[in-house]
């Protein structure tokens, strides 16, 4: 399972913990998380293309900022995606990444759950584990 | 060591965690609850707490209510004073959603009045009152406009016909903080707040309509005196600064993290990312965090102005002769500098309050006229199952708790059990057959919050009321929800 929604991290919250062979496939999947979190990602289609950028100094900075991301541009574009082709690449001790999301306005039809507010620094983490990669988040919703 | 063992009983509702409990701890943790809802406590709120206690400058006590839940960096039911020179600001203590908050609002109608309305009233507040994630388009707003809302704050609003003069005295800081410069804020906060002003937003946030009860009146004569009657319906609503604030707090979490070796400020949890409260970033946040404030009262009064329109249209007369006066508005996520006694002399400090409720006691400036000799109407949000309350501070909370208690139930589990545990569109035919009429823009969203998944609202005000930090004026049952 490429995430896995956590019950005892904090009750008000919601967290996730997302596993994955490479970085770009963590970002994905959190992503996803992401959305998840707000609606049911199974029901929003592949009507939209939307190009993120972020940057950052290290890997735990490029997921927050990502993340954040999605947030912002749920709330001032109202958009939700369901897809993410995402690249990585580190130069100069920058971590910069690229993503093409795919997804639509939100909708009704979405059955919408939990607006996110934030992501919070609460057990936050992205590190390497054995070969894989591994990131625990918590959601301020 | 085990927390539940390190607690000890002060007196029936007062509990402590000593400074040995845990290494940097500058003073006690201090827990006001019954005995019942400390042991059903969880462990990481105690340990949050006894974070808490670390922070520099902590005056007296790292406290905790009765409602009190695992958060991040602070509990939710926190609060800290801190010293004004030495000590810190942390957003951590205030929280992401700055300045969530409860109105209440009275009417002379009664249930006799509103039941067989209550459908339309309802369906007509879930149309006019957007809710549910990415809400937003309840107000038209310019940016150069928005700038003016959060810097004013539910001023602005009133000025623009969005409510009366009256409103803006029954609410917190007069629904405008001062010292609120918009530059503080980033844009990315500005362009996620400015199409959200009158919006509810999602999670625990509703709207309610309540009865009132004869026999849940404890205080006939502060009831009166605050517009309340048997069989009266009143209007309850909780929300906060929606993406402005969360945005706002996003970024001076991220600087504070940045800016704290630079004081040499030690935390356990990242969430407690603070600065001192006379730094720059310290300064910067304030300004951010009072933006926010501003933003939240201008949300909560334009929902007023919308509550106010649509029980206009279904009943056929103006607000005014519906008498539909506010009683007051509280902020529960909120920095604030207060004076009280401290060390047997008056002294400024920076309350933080995160999930707890100011809770003055008769006499003080910051009361408005109407209720200065009764005390701060205090407003306790309980699940939309069990009702809520209406509280009024004291003087033992401003001399034990920096004029602070609770602000609603406060969870027992997590959202995804209680998605497991309850079905939304179940839940809400339950809910009606018991008479409270629900509407809500999600489902599982309605799961989430079903009453059993949080503490008895009943246990925690009466820890308050006995502890003697607040006083019970009278309980509100609810007949109809929208849900966020």
């Amino acid at each position: 399972m490429p995430y896995e929604f956590l019950e005892d991290i904090s009750r008000a919250d919601v967290a996730f913990e997302a596993t994955a062979d490479s970085l770009e496939e963590l970002m994905r999947d959190a992503a996803r998380a992401v959305t998840e979190t707000q609606v049911d990602i199974g029901k929003v289609q592949k009507r939209r293309e939307r190009r993120i950028s972020v940057e950052a100094e290290n890997v735990e900075e490029l997921l927050y900022k990502f993340l954040d991301e999605l947030i912002f541009i749920k709330d001032t574009e109202q958009l939700v995606f369901c897809e993410f082709d995402v690249a990585v690449e580190e130069k100069a001790k920058t971590f910069r990444l690229r993503c093409r999301a795919r997804g639509e306005k939100l909708h009704a039809r979405h059955q919408p759950k939990v607006d996110v507010k934030a992501v919070t620094m609460h057990h936050f983490f992205v590190r390497r584990e054995g070969g894989r990669w591994r990131a625990r988040v918590v959601l301020d919703v | 060591m085990a927390v539940a063992e390190s607690i000890r009983r002060i007196d029936d509702y007062v509990w402590e965690i000593g400074p040995d409990f845990k290494e940097g701890m500058r003073v006690p943790a201090r827990i006001y609850a019954s005995e019942a809802l400390v042991e059903k406590m969880e462990e990481q709120v105690l340990d949050q707490l006894t974070n808490v206690a670390t922070l520099p400058g902590i005056i007296r006590y790292a406290y905790c209510m009765a409602d009190a839940h695992s958060g991040y960096g602070f509990p939710i039911g926190g609060v800290a004073a801190f010293d004004v020179e030495k000590g810190v600001i942390s957003p951590g203590g205030i929280g992401f959603d700055i300045n969530c908050g409860m109105r209440l609002v009275r009417t002379d109608l009664t249930l006799a009045d509103v039941k067989p309305k209550l459908k339309t009233v309802v369906d007509a507040l879930f149309r006019r009152v957007p809710s549910g994630v990415g809400s937003k388009g309840a107000l038209k707003l310019s940016r150069n406009d928005f700038r003016a809302v959060v810097e004013r704050g539910a001023r602005w609003c009133v000025d623009r016909g969005y409510g009366w003069d009256e409103d803006l005295e029954r609410t917190e800081e007069k629904g405008s903080m001062g010292g609120a410069d918009a530059s503080t804020v980033s844009d990315r906060a500005m362009e996620r707040g400015f199409k959200q002003v009158g919006t509810l937003g999602s999670g625990n946030h509703y709207l309610e309509i309540q009865v009132v009860k004869k026999e849940n009146i404890f205080d006939e004569k502060a009831a009166e005196a605050m517009g309340i009657f048997p069989g009266q319906i009143v209007v309850m609503f909780h929300c906060g600064s929606r993406g402005f604030g969360h945005q706002a707090a996003t970024d001076y979490l991220q600087r504070f993290l940045r800016a704290m070796p630079g004081y040499g400020i030690k935390i356990r949890d990242r969430e407690l990312a603070s600065a001192p409260f006379h730094s720059k970033e310290g300064q910067e946040y304030f300004s951010a965090m009072k933006c926010s404030v501003n933003m939240a009262f201008a949300n909560r009064q334009v929902i007023l102005h919308s509550i106010r329109e649509v029980f206009s249209t279904v009943f056929g007369k103006s607000a005014e002769e519906l008498g539909m006066h506010m009683v007051y508005d509280v902020a529960h996520n909120i920095a604030k500098l207060e004076t009280f006694e401290v060390d047997g002399r008056r002294k400024q400090v920076l309350v933080h309050r995160k999930g707890a409720t100011r809770a003055f006691g008769p006499g003080r400036d910051e009361i408005p006229a109407c209720y200065k000799a009764l005390g701060q109407p205090v407003i306790i949000g309980g699940s939309m199952e069990t009702g809520s309350y209406l509280l009024l501070g004291t003087t033992k909370a401003e001399r034990e708790t920096f004029g602070s208690t609770a602000h609603g139930s406060g969870r027992t589990m997590s959202r995804s059990r209680a998605r497991k545990m309850w079905r939304g569109d179940k839940l809400r035919g339950e809910l009606e057959a018991r008479g409270i009429y629900i509407r809500t823009a999600s489902f599982p969203g309605l799961a989430e919050e079903a009453g059993g998944a949080y503490k008895d609202i009943d246990q925690v005000v009466g820890s308050v009321a006995n502890a003697g930090i607040s006083k019970k004026v009278v309980r509100f049952v609810p007949i109809g929800n929208v849900k966020g």
